[in-house]
């Protein structure tokens, strides 16, 4: 991955295709480290993955028996001088939670995390995201509400598409570092 | 959302177009959103696809994501499904390569025979 942010459409994809229709995305930067946790609620690991997921060869995938995206996402935070931990308790649903030192030489770029979070829409509209940042949790999205204001509406149209993505960035700007 | 009115106008001027076909829409696009697909650069290649249909003032026409397909090697996939015609299979679709299966497969209705996967 060449950007943190594909890292969390990535891990959203887990959430997607384990079954999860909602997200609760917490997303903050405290001076140079950024830090995302992603809570969903779908039925959570399958035992065998729940053993080690970060194992490459515990996956659900049935194309062939290995599975890197939280492997990559622990390497790639461990790299830029954070870490990665994944909770999933017997009463379901998945925690993931990452952090990154921005400044750290070996880190990736933050990356679109607007983009991202617009592609992850379109990808998976059935899957709601509740995206809050900073330390006071302000919910800058939240598709459980917006799909109620806007009965009908189609995150995989490009307009729609356009729209969030524009409105994301001015609110997500303060998880990059300054120039 | 500060932009709830913009969003619900987008929301009635697709209705309204796509009332012709029943509520249908007129093509699906579908990209290789799995691990692969992402780390080969599946995002921009969705972006692309977005912005060129936005651009060419398409609103009839869907952009979503399926998972790995096994074909990692040759991610970005893209399927571009129109209505009534067999789907056709895309491979090492990049964000050039997708404003030109905009141009030429869904504004021209001609597949484009260099990029289709096989």
């Amino acid at each position: 991955m060449k950007e943190i942010a594909l890292h969390l459409l990535d891990i959203l994809e887990n959430s997607a295709k384990g079954g999860a229709t909602g997200v609760t995305l917490d997303l903050e930067r405290r001076g140079s480290v950024f830090h995302m946790r992603i809570v969903d609620n779908g039925p959570g690991l399958p035992p065998a993955v729940r053993l080690d997921p970060t194992d490459p060869f515990s996956t659900t995938r049935r194309e062939r028996p290995v599975g890197l995206g939280l492997a990559l996402l622990r390497m790639a935070a461990e790299h830029a001088g954070g870490g990665m931990q994944v909770r999933s308790p017997e009463a379901g649903g998945v925690e993931v939670e990452a952090s990154f030192n921005l400044q750290h030489i070996d880190a990736q770029p933050l990356g679109g995390l607007d983009d991202v979070l617009a592609t992850a829409l379109a990808s998976w509209p059935a899957l709601n995201l509740i995206v809050r940042v900073g330390a006071d949790h302000q919910v800058v999205l939240n598709t459980w509400e917006l799909k109620t204001e806007i009965n009908g509406i189609d995150f995989s149209n490009p307009k729609v598409h356009k729209s969030i993505s524009t409105s994301l960035r001015e609110a997500l700007s303060e998880l990059s570092l300054p120039e | 959302m500060k932009n709830l009115d913009e969003l619900r106008k987008i929301r009635d001027e697709v209705r309204k177009s796509m009332e012709i076909r029943s509520g249908n829409h007129r093509a699906k696009i579908v990209v290789g959103m799995g691990t692969c697909g992402i780390a080969a650069g599946a995002r921009e290649t969705m972006q692309a696809l977005m912005g060129e249909l936005e651009q060419a003032g398409i609103n009839d026409v869907a952009v979503t994501a399926t998972g790995c397909a096994g074909f990692c090697e040759r991610e970005p996939l893209v399927d571009v499904e129109i209505a009534g015609q067999p789907a056709v299979r895309y491979g090492k679709v990049d964000a050039a390569a997708a404003r030109k299966i905009v141009q030429e497969h869904i504004v021209g209705g001609r597949k484009v025979d260099s990029l289709v996967f096989g």
